[in-house]
């Protein structure tokens, strides 16, 4: 039994079953475990044991050896995504090094002092307890947080997934999301090398149509990701091979729940709800369950204690994180505040939605205030508020209320370029609108409450100007 | 008279997601920026307006990839519709 990942390229190696195949841009690739456990020992990373690197995630056959291969030379990686691709985010994190997708690359240190930092990881062998992930979520101000992980913790919250869903153990893992999401990390990627199952990286690139044809091409027999990629993919298809599918990142209704039961009949469906924090899969619901059809989240995995106080879920898991990157421990009997409202119903979860103004846009999570600080560097934009609407196609739809600077034209396709070039994807407003004011408290404060109902034209072309 | 109606359709349905200024030779990710989230609500905005049903393995670059093909496209469908 593995007891920290530092041992999984070792593991890997002895392995006489389970691949990992890639959909890359020139086609697809694939390596045995055992060839991916021994590329991942020869990996020359470049850092000493009990330092920090940096990876950035991709569906390649290199980040899985850069990975393994780090965890093999007692290095904490740190798993970066598309917001913490910039020059800046990556210089403040105290890393030895960072992979690019490419190469190594060595990072300018800042004055910031080592000793000071946290977590410190061992030197020498890990233990169980030891730091072993970095992942990275966003808070309520749209600032990246690193959320650290120990082994036990994340090798805890695979076998609770693999235990609460034991009928079908997969053959064939189809990963959709992109890998620095914690729910295609942990809980698919991490599981299926664990489980010797073969795993299948789809590029989130192709279009629906590609994707389809590669899973029933693949005979691909477990998939999981966000409701909004099951709407794109079952449209008028069939995928008999289905055995397992799990829905989690955001609500699922019960329109799309039967449309996945009817495009894929062999196969249990199940929702999960879960938080990077978390280690992340905290709940679990098979479509079979009487509770689904009423909306439930499922019943915790074995370990996991929850609560509700005054409406929030409040989580005791031992996959709990050890805390957020450089501000130092969470206390072992803390309990993890979700800001998710929540109610339980004879041990059954049901979410209602956040205690905070976080959109959930594709199972991603935005913060308006992130939209707002970028899009308000523009002159052409006095004052600029942001909200969500709830859409069935990506649960929020992020609505912009722009009160244009005068005397200048403002443009949508100016509005769509720059989020382009300063935001990831999810994070761009969907619908843009012109307001004459915005609702102020007496002390220039946005009352977010009165957004949706504020008075507010469609813009599709150009703004008028005053 | 389909081919008018498609269109209009997806003048609308580009208009819809901010998008005014196209040519037919386009690329839809490349030039216009649209990202996957913006092709999905293309798909659903079309297939509602046109009434017709665009299976997922239909969803491909022969027929998403320029405004000339996804026209084309839409065309067919409307008319073995």
């Amino acid at each position: 039994m593995l007891e920290s990942f530092q041992q999984l390229a070792q593991s890997l190696y002895k392995q006489s079953r389970g691949q990992l195949i890639v959909d890359s841009a020139s086609g697809l690739q694939s390596m045995p475990f055992a060839a991916l456990g021994q590329a991942a020992l020869e990996a020359q990373v470049p850092a000493s044991a009990g330092q920090r690197v940096a990876l950035q995630a991709q569906a390649s056959l290199d980040f899985a050896i850069q990975l393994l291969g780090c965890w093999h030379q007692g290095c904490l990686p740190l798993i970066l995504g598309p917001d913490q691709n910039t020059a800046a985010f990556i210089q403040q994190l105290g890393l030895a090094a960072y992979w690019d997708g490419q190469a190594w690359q060595e990072v300018a240190q800042t004055e910031h002092k080592q000793s000071t930092r946290w977590p410190a990881i061992p030197t020498s062998a890990q233990t169980p307890a030891s730091p072993a992930l970095v992942l990275f979520t966003s808070g309520s101000s749209g600032q990246s947080k690193g959320v650290v992980h120990s082994h036990k913790a994340l090798l805890a919250n695979i076998s609770g997934v693999q235990s609460h869903m034991q009928n079908h153990p997969p053959r064939k893992i189809g990963i959709l999301l992109p890998l620095h999401h914690s729910f295609a990390l942990v809980t698919q990627f991490l599981l299926g090398l664990l489980s010797q199952a073969e795993i299948v990286l789809l590029n989130p690139s192709r279009l629906a149509g590609q994707q389809v044809q590669l899973l029933q091409a693949q005979q691909i027999d477990s998939l999981a990701g966000v409701p909004t990629q099951f709407q794109m993919l079952i449209q008028g298809e069939h995928f008999p091979d289905l055995k397992q599918i799990t829905v989690a990142g955001a609500a699922l209704t019960l329109d799309l729940a039967q449309k996945i039961i009817y495009a894929c009949p062999q196969a249990d469906l199940w929702v999960g709800y879960g938080l990077t924090e978390a280690g992340p899969r905290v709940t679990g619901i098979q479509h079979r369950d009487s509770a689904f059809a009423e909306g439930s989240v499922g019943t915790p995995l074995p370990g996991i204690q929850l609560q509700i106080v005054r409406g929030e879920l409040w989580i005791k898991s031992p996959s709990q994180m050890l805390g957020y990157l450089d501000q130092g421990p969470l206390d072992a009997e803390d309990w993890l505040k979700t800001r998710d409202h929540a109610s339980l119903n004879q041990g059954y979860l049901s979410i209602q939605g956040r205690c905070d103004e976080i959109l959930i846009v594709a199972g991603e999570k935005v913060a308006p205030l992130e939209i707002e600080r970028v899009l308000s560097q523009l002159p052409e934009i006095a004052q600029i508020a942001v909200y969500g609407i709830s859409d069935p196609l990506l649960g929020h739809l992020p609505v912009a209320l722009i009160l244009p600077s005068p005397n200048h034209s403002l443009e949508v396709q100016t509005l769509r370029k720059y989020c382009q070039q300063h935001l990831a994807s999810y994070k761009h407003p969907r619908r843009w609108a012109q307001v004459s004011q915005l609702p102020l408290t007496a002390n220039g404060k946005l009352k977010r409450k009165e957004l949706p109902q504020w008075p507010q034209t469609i813009v599709t072309t150009s703004f008028s100007s005053n | 008279m389909a081919t008018d109606n498609c269109h209009d359709v997806l003048q609308q349905q580009l208009n819809a997601l901010g998008i005014s200024d196209y040519q037919p030779a386009y690329d839809l990710k490349d030039d216009l920026g649209l990202d996957s989230l913006s092709l999905i609500q293309l798909v659903m905005g079309l297939s509602q307006s046109l009434q017709i049903e665009i299976a997922s393995h239909e969803i491909i670059p022969a027929h998403f990839g320029t405004i000339a093909q996804l026209e084309a496209f839409l065309k067919q469908k409307t008319e073995d519709h």
